[in-house]
């Protein structure tokens, strides 16, 4: 269990003294506490770079399974993913992200597929009458008649077929959207205060990993 | 000491801290406090079982990787949603379901495949362990990815827990629906209301980052979730009391929160 014990509280010692000095530099006006985070936050993100490589590595041993397999409709697909894989990774680091080529290849792959993704969203969006038509749900009905009543009376002819479309547009978002929103919203916020304490005290272990997560049931377990 | 403007903000902090630190101490005294069930929660067994029954497997992902990032503000929704991947891959491997797991996050992606690696070593099932099955989708093709994945291996129950874009609220749910799956959901304020109309379950608010408390059943979180309910209730006592007095044209505690 020795390991077990480096692997959850070398990590919970590192979180908690981070954690206090983060959240101290927020309230205190003390410079070394500034030096500290800001180190920090840079380690953060060079363990993230890491963990970028691992990354990598996973999805070309994972993509060289699948093609050595032959994995009906996927293997052909894990070939291009590998080209283009290592074509990216080859032209970043030989001619770095401000040369030409890499901006080529960015806006002419990337941000094609993405508009695209964009695309499907937005189609998704105007479908919604006939696929939520199955199924009329209060809420879905609901959501349908506000998200129309919002978007009919966000354009011109809106005020032209309805007067006062734009102020009753204007009441929805701003008073029971926003009430609804804002009452969710520090819900959450205190949610997510709570988790990060939890996290930084060591109460919450989910982020080491099962092991973590399962320590308090463990300790019950020695007790009874 | 204290920086100018975050003084009632720093005292606030300590009262939160003290609340839920004095709830922590009674949990860890034998005090016992009831957590209410969250539905969404008890609902994956119910959507793990439904799996096995129509021989489909189960599909978990955490969303977008270009939406949130686990090192900055949006980090403690996806810590959340790992909570609930644990509990996912406990069922599946109790009851024999196949999980599958898309991953967007490189940073991610080692810490999914130890949580489902590790839950089935610990259940005694190591063998049934697929690496396969935990996948790392492209970041600019997450959303193309994961509808991808869902039509070709058609799951029986789909579960998104996580911080995500309206795209993934409003789509991922929508496709998974299409494919006959029970859907169970979670996430942050803005992806709500997509979640929620297309979802059988939905973590609303922080029942989210409660969960981790009835997964464990562990008395002092318990005790910690509950300290957190008196600090609400101070919180809607503070906001009841800012509308009133804002409302008679009192400023005080608009200006006591600003120093």
């Amino acid at each position: 269990m020795s390991s077990e014990i480096y692997k959850l509280y070398i990590p919970q010692i590192i979180v908690l003294l981070l954690g206090i000095i983060i959240i101290s530099e927020y309230f205190l006006a003390v410079p070394t506490l500034g030096i500290i985070s800001s180190w920090a936050r840079e380690l953060g993100i060079l363990v993230f770079s890491a963990a970028m490589v691992v990354a990598v590595v996973g999805v070309a041993i994972r993509s060289i399974r699948e093609i050595k397999r032959r994995t009906p409709g996927e293997w052909y697909f894990h070939i291009w993913l590998l080209i283009f894989l290592f074509s990216w990774i080859i032209t970043g680091c030989v001619l770095t992200s401000a040369h030409t080529f890499y901006k080529w290849l960015f806006e002419n792959f990337i941000t094609a597929l993405y508009q695209a993704m964009l695309g499907l969203c937005v189609f998704s969006l105007f479908t919604l009458f006939y696929r939520f038509k199955p199924r009329l749900q209060l809420e879905s009905i609901l959501l349908s008649f506000t998200a129309v009543i919002t978007m009919i009376c966000g354009v011109p002819i809106g005020e032209v077929i309805f007067p006062g479309a734009t102020a009753l547009r204007k009441w929805i978002i701003e008073i029971p959207v926003m009430a609804v929103e804002r009452a969710l919203m520090i819900v959450m916020a205190l949610g997510v205060v709570g988790l990060c304490l939890r996290t930084i005290l060591g109460l919450e272990r989910s982020w080491l990993g099962i092991l973590g997560a399962l320590i308090p049931t463990y300790r019950r377990g020695e007790k009874d | 000491m204290i920086r100018t403007g975050r003084v009632t903000l720093f005292t606030l902090f300590l009262i939160y801290l003290a609340v839920a630190l004095i709830f922590y101490w009674l949990g860890r005294r034998g005090k016992r406090f009831v957590l209410r069930r969250i539905p969404a929660l008890d609902a994956i067994e119910e959507g793990v079982g439904r799996a096995v029954e129509m021989q489909r497997p189960v599909h978990w992902t955490a969303g977008h990787p270009r939406a949130s990032k686990l090192y900055d503000a949006t980090g403690a929704y996806l810590a959340a949603g790992f909570t609930i991947l644990i509990r996912v891959a406990q069922v599946c491997m109790e009851k024999g379901a196949r999980l599958l797991v898309s991953v967007g996050h490189p940073e991610l992606y080692p810490i999914a495949r130890d949580i489902v690696d590790t839950v089935y070593t610990l259940g005694g099932k190591p063998e049934e362990f697929r690496g396969e099955n935990i996948v790392l989708v492209p970041e600019y093709s997450y959303l193309a990815a994961v509808i991808g994945r869902i039509i070709r291996e058609r799951p029986a129950t789909h579960i998104q827990t996580g911080y995500f874009w309206y795209q993934d609220a409003l789509v991922l749910p929508e496709v998974a629906r299409g494919e006959g799956c029970f859907n169970i959901t979670g996430g942050q304020v803005t992806a709500l209301p997509f979640l929620i109309v297309q979802s059988d379950y939905t973590l609303i608010a922080d029942e989210l980052f409660a969960a981790s408390a009835q997964i464990t059943g562990d008395p002092v979180l318990i005790g910690y979730i509950a300290g957190l309910d008196v600090i609400k209730g101070i919180m809607i006592a503070l906001v009841v009391a800012g509308v009133t007095l804002a409302s008679l044209g009192i400023q005080a505690l608009s200006t006591l929160i600003k120093f």
